[in-house]
């Protein structure tokens, strides 16, 4: 059997990180086939590894899909790095390593000696790549922060929900995309980096900030204050209509019709209703005006079908509609069956499982799981005997003084 | 730091050239951290229909104009923009000539617009044979869905944001930002990266087909796997957590003033009741584990708040900070501009435009340290380097 090609295959990563940010950026890399060593505390591991969804509603630490989906194809190690033996095993795992990913608050690392001058005297080639909430340097570098807090300092909860129409309203945070963003920004970093290291040898340091790729995340609506002097935000209603969610048969969809092109052909799909000529929804400025009315009508319309049959109706008109999807429906969809996006992997922890798979499509180095996410310290034998030459004495002993 | 590689003006990207075939966000968004990083970028836009976010607002100064759009400023910053009909055969001669100098191409017009103009990837191809090129669409290329309309806010719909995001039992709620847009974006930046590192190992190009819809859910796998591994659709908790308790918005004085705060454990929770002056909260049978705290979320939400209404959010921010509690001001647009920690990081930069003034914009998505990479210019004229494409290009055959 001849191996399949990887894109990242000559890279290698040791990961130093919890939860999402550092093991999806760590993820980005093990999946395109870049060797990547997770480094977990001893006996708790990973904090993912106590977070849900468990198996069955049972916490435990192999049993988490959160922590399974982000740690697959990787190796994985217990090491302390609060012990001196810990931290020169450390620095042995740095010394053929081209990167390290990892979200210690500033200044840890530091008051370990493993700060990144440290560091690069072991490895001149080395990219440490940081992700922490607000950064390596200014007056904030050392606050707490969490998803939450990145998602609602970085302007995203001020506009969210969508034209809420209303401040009564709390600012809303969605799911935990600040922290998946922050991987895939530092990712794509780190590969900038790489490119410079394998040009010249140079290695760097990478600085990542929860807050400023939220901040960038914003787009259209994040330069608001320095092109018009005032902010976007979720007091205000849809000028214009359709933008809204109506409610069908069994369920919501998101129809997108505000544009004139799009509005007839909307008016088409419905069979040309007579309300629609009466002058009241002529233009976009006016069919906002008028959404009070013209919402019982949309909704007179949609409430006749499903989701999916208003979908397949706006395929054939190509008219931007989306069904608000359950997960269900999602796991179900059959646009994402026939691209083989949901993956099954076997992990002895909770048996087979269906993951969400690759987030885009090689042709000719495919996105691949090789393996399940480690268990806890599962490679600790074939990383530390193997390569780096402890007995296996060593090891019972590395164990049992809790270095590893 | 190595100094000398940042004395020698090199950046990640100099010497690699992009070409963009791209409209609104999610395209433009992985050009411009390419051309941030030094990337030569030259986009191609259609005489006929100007790329939308040139129609979008902000606009400078609240007047409309096709150069004057604050949208199509960040996301097209440092590029180079030429306004060619595709529909011409010389434009098409011209458009592959320039694939033949070129690294990687981004597209995100629906699969079949490119093919229909003779540019697809096999196309492209055989003018370049070890070509990278990213193709971005709400569906992806393949699949029954593939030519369906897919905007931003279509995709959040179909991919399960809008199920899991909000309240249960009430009516779906929108998010405020694009976000499918963002984050395909950026994981098709670390795609083409990741295929340009693969190409210079090997000399082998290749085709990368990215869909809106499965880069957000891989985003999602504890939503996905609530329900493949419990059969469960997850419930949206506004800002609730599964884990974490406080951990929500509470308001504060001024019109629309909120705090974020986030409480990881029991610790924390004890350093808050201190802060709040409450210590005995802290021993509370309600409140004292983090399960209790789950339980009885609504009531210590109300305190919280309590707490909270009257104080300035930024004070706010401080005092707990000092106690080590995870906590963030609610930030607007402007507030962002404003704040202190983001100017002590310089992450903002001013250009200066011929229509539009000098303006400030957001910096890039990562500091590097030896070779940062920097804004390397303006957003571009429509149109401004037609000029430019034909003069380089002028006595090469069939132009």
């Amino acid at each position: 059997m001849t191996k399949s090609k990887a894109a990242l295959q000559d890279v290698r990563v040791i990961e130093y990180g919890q939860l999402i940010s550092v093991p999806y950026c760590g993820k980005l890399f093990a999946d395109l086939g870049a060797e990547v060593i997770k480094i977990e505390k001893p006996v708790l591991g990973d904090d993912a590894r106590r977070r849900e969804p468990f198996l069955d509603d049972l916490p435990g630490s192999e049993r988490s899909g959160l922590f399974l989906n982000l740690n697959t194809n990787k190796l994985g190690i217990t090491l302390n790095l609060e012990k001196a033996t810990g931290r020169e095993i450390f620095k042995k795992l740095i010394r053929n390593a081209d990167i390290l990913i990892e979200d210690t608050s500033p200044g840890e690392m530091s008051s370990l000696g493993l700060d990144y001058d440290s560091l690069k005297s072991i490895n001149q080639t080395l990219i440490v790549t940081s992700i922490t909430p607000f950064g390596q340097t200014g007056p904030y570098q050392k606050y707490e922060g969490c998803d939450l807090t990145g998602w609602h300092m970085g302007g995203a909860g001020y506009i969210t929900p969508r034209y809420a129409g209303t401040t009564d309203q709390e600012p809303l945070r969605v799911m935990q995309l600040t922290s998946y963003l922050a991987g895939i920004n530092a990712a794509a970093a780190a590969m900038c980096a790489l490119q410079v290291q394998r040009r010249t040898g140079n290695g760097q340091r990478v600085d990542v900030s929860h807050l400023e790729c939220m901040f960038l995340a914003l787009g259209l609506y994040a330069p608001y204050w320095s092109y018009a002097h005032r902010n976007a935000t979720r007091a205000a209603r849809a000028v214009y209509a359709p933008i809204h969610f109506l409610k069908c048969k069994d369920g919501w969809v998101f129809i997108q019709g505000q544009e004139e092109h799009h509005w007839r052909r909307l008016v088409e799909m419905m069979g040309n209703p007579d309300w629609a000529q009466t002058g009241l929804f002529d233009d976009m400025a006016s069919r906002g005006d008028n959404w009070d009315s013209l919402q019982p009508l949309l909704e007179e319309w949609t409430g006749q079908y499903t989701k999916a049959e208003i979908f397949e109706m706006a395929k054939e008109k190509k008219m931007p509609i989306g069904p608000v999807n359950t997960i269900e429906e999602v796991v179900h969809s059959r646009q994402l069956k026939e691209r083989g996006f949901f993956k099954e992997i076997e992990h002895p922890g909770t048996g087979k499982m269906t993951y969400p798979g690759a987030p885009y499509q090689f042709a000719a180095t495919p996105w691949a799981i090789r393996t399940p996410a480690p268990l806890l310290g599962q490679h600790n034998e074939e990383i530390y005997c193997t390569r780096l030459g402890f007995t296996k004495g060593e090891l019972a002993k590395m164990y049992e003084t809790g270095i590893i | 730091m190595d100094n000398r590689l940042q004395k020698e003006g090199l950046l990640p990207l100099s010497g690699r050239r992009v070409v963009e075939f791209t409209v609104h966000w999610a395209g433009p968004m992985c050009g411009v951290m390419l051309a941030d990083m030094g990337a030569e970028v030259i986009k191609i836009e259609n005489p006929a229909l100007p790329d939308a976010s040139r129609r979008f607002e902000p606009f400078a100064d609240d007047k409309r104009g096709i150069n004057r759009s604050g949208y199509f400023a960040l996301l097209n910053r440092g590029k180079k923009d030429c306004a060619l009909d595709l529909k011409q055969p010389e434009n098409i001669a011209l458009i592959k000539k320039l694939i033949g100098t070129t690294d990687i191409v981004i597209q995100n017009f629906a699969p079949r617009v490119l093919e229909s103009l003779g540019l697809g990837y096999a196309a492209l191809k055989e003018v370049k044979p070890d070509l990278i090129m990213i193709s971005l669409s709400g569906f992806g290329a393949t699949g029954l869905d593939k030519d369906c309309l897919a905007l931003g806010q279509v995709v959040e719909a179909y991919s399960g944001v809008n199920s899991v995001m909000g309240y249960a039992g009430k009516p779906p709620l929108g998010c405020g930002t694009v976000i499918p847009d963002q984050i395909s974006a950026t994981t098709a930046a670390f795609a083409a990266l990741a295929a340009l590192h693969y190409r210079d190992l090997t000399g082998e190009g290749q085709h990368i087909d990215i869909s809106e819809v499965e880069s957000l859910i891989a985003c999602m796998p504890e939503y996905v796997m609530e329900f493949t591994m419990n059969g469960r659709n997850p419930v949206p908790q506004g800002n609730h957590d599964s884990a974490m308790a406080p951990h929500g918005c509470y308001r504060c004085r001024g019109k629309d003033d909120w705090v974020a705060i986030a409480v990881k454990d029991d610790f924390v929770w004890k350093n808050l009741c201190r802060v709040m002056d409450a210590a005995e909260l802290a021993d509370d049978v309600r409140f004292r584990d983090g399960l209790c705290r789950l339980q009885n979320q609504e009531e210590l939400d109300m305190i919280i708040s309590r707490w909270t209404a009257g104080q300035n959010k930024m004070d706010v921010m401080t005092r707990l900070q000092k106690a080590g509690v995870a906590c963030a001001p609610v930030y607007s647009g402007e507030e962002l501009f404003k704040d202190a920690h983001l100017r002590a990081r310089e992450f903002f930069v001013e250009i200066e435009h011929p229509e539009a003034g000098k303006r400030e914009l957001l910096g890039l998505f990562a500091k590097l340290s030896d070779t940062p990479g920097r804004v390397r210019g303006r957003d571009p004229l429509f149109g401004e380097h037609n000029d430019w494409l034909r003069h380089e290009f002028r006595n090469s055959k069939g132009v």
